[in-house]
């Protein structure tokens, strides 16, 4: 199509001046950034006022179905919306009658707030102004923090510090019962040696055990029990039965230090049928004075050291680590080590199935979560080109005559 | 023309992601990258 340019002249179509270069508006592409911005984090609100936001960082189990159906739509609709409108605006601000450079109005709109996003996103605050943005980063956050707590202890190839505290007191308590009945002897250890022995072992444990109780986790408790004591299964039996009858008046006034001195007060009875019986085995072969003096060799740093070792695959170190440290004989040493390592062995099959569990959860998420960023940002280009293509003059084409 | 074919590709990407269906997507960007070359290039 021609357009008279207004000068009379024989052939009109000589006289178009079209112009050539600058014909890009800036200010109107501007504007339409803007405008893609601010819709972005308005819908962005609505989404999170009408339940459709994205899952948060610290809801694992919410982050486990991925993004979610609604969530999904949400994000891709909000792509859509704010880069149509931005481009829409661009190209009419930029006042073209060519559909085609109101178009490139709209995508220049789309990569300069693609951009922008991308930028922001850098530096913390995208999340704020675009849900994909949010999303990402959610599952960088969660998987930040999955390898951090991994990845706490030092040596122990990406296992929590809880495990080898665990392995250590396992350690203890396997030291403990090894000595315990090797400890026979004209000279023997009096009942109440053994006893305070073993009750400063599992001391720690006992209000683990506690919350399990006044919970309501009777199962967790049990487990826990048979783990962390030297207690016989017909007698963690009882304390369990007790403790469901006790279990209705902790939980009325969620008592959690009643329960502890209950469960403290039943192991201590408990293990003072054990003591006795340990005591009637008492033989002619190690005195108290040496069992003491076993115990306190044991100190915190070489049961650390040795559950390292343990934790890492390598009893013959930990062995070699507890020789070194204390003057038990190579017997009880690799009686200690033996009973420990299939504990240890457990322990870290555990926490390694829970961790591999998590990161699967938040390898879900982040795949949901780019594969959404991926195609809300090829609908925003269509959107922008649609947007651009339609906010333009009502001329389809202009063409260059001479 | 144009518009019928970024209407064929907004419908594709918008199946794709609900479908969570990686093929399906790659159609989509694929047909979107080519229009947006002919487009830019002003042979459509």
């Amino acid at each position: 199509m021609a357009i008279n340019t207004g000068s009379a002249t024989a052939n009109p179509a000589a006289n178009i001046v079209v112009p050539v270069g600058h014909r890009i508006s800036w200010g109107a592409v501007f504007a339409g950034v803007s405008l893609l911005l601010a819709l972005s984090w308005l819908l962005l609100l609505l989404g999170a006022a009408i339940g459709v936001g994205i899952a948060d960082a610290t809801d694992l189990e919410a982050m486990g179905d991925g993004l979610g159906i609604g969530s999904i739509i949400w994000v891709l609709l909000t792509s859509l919306v704010a880069t149509f409108a931005g481009g829409l605006l661009a190209a009419k601000l930029a006042g073209t009658p060519d559909d085609r450079i109101g178009a490139l109005h709209g995508l220049t709109v789309w990569s300069v707030g693609t951009l922008l996003i991308m930028l922001l996103g850098a530096s913390g605050t995208g999340s704020a102004v675009n849900a994909i943005s949010g999303a990402l980063g959610s599952a960088t956050q969660a998987s930040t923090k999955v390898v951090s707590s991994a990845t706490d202890s030092d040596d122990s190839g990406l296992l929590p510090d809880s495990i080898a505290t665990s392995v250590a007191a396992m350690l203890k308590r396997q030291a403990s019962r090894v000595i315990s009945t090797t400890a026979t002897g004209d000279d023997s250890p009096s009942r109440g040696e053994i006893r305070s022995a073993i009750n400063s072992m599992s001391a720690e444990d006992t209000g683990a055990i506690a919350s399990a109780l006044v919970s309501g986790d009777t199962d967790l408790a049990r487990e826990q029990l048979a783990q962390r004591s030297s207690l016989s299964s017909s007698e963690i039996d009882s304390i369990i039965q007790g403790a469901e009858s006790q279990a209705e008046q902790w939980s009325e006034s969620d008592d959690l230090e009643s329960a502890e001195n209950w469960l403290g007060e039943q192991i201590g009875e408990a293990r003072q049928s054990v003591s006795q019986a340990t005591s009637d085995m008492a033989g002619s072969e190690v005195s108290s004075r040496e069992l003491n003096r076993a115990l306190q060799e044991l100190d915190s740093e070489t049961l650390a050291e040795a559950g390292q070792y343990l934790l890492m695959g390598e009893p013959d170190m930990s062995k070699d680590v507890l020789v070194a440290n204390t003057s038990l004989s190579e017997a009880d040493i690799d009686a200690i080590v033996k009973g420990a390592e299939q504990e240890a062995q457990q322990l870290v099959d555990k926490a390694q199935a829970q961790i591999n569990e998590t990161t699967e959860t938040i390898g879900t998420y982040t795949q949901a979560a780019l594969w959404s960023a991926f195609i809300a940002a090829a609908l925003g280009l269509v959107a922008g080109l649609v947007g651009g293509h339609m906010g333009a003059g009502t001329i389809q084409r202009l063409y260059a005559t001479r | 023309m144009r518009m019928s074919l970024l209407g064929l590709i907004l419908l594709l990407l918008i199946v794709a992601a609900v479908v969570q269906n990686v093929y399906v997507g790659g159609i989509g960007a694929l047909v979107l990258i080519v229009v947006l070359v002919l487009f830019l290039s002003g042979r459509l």
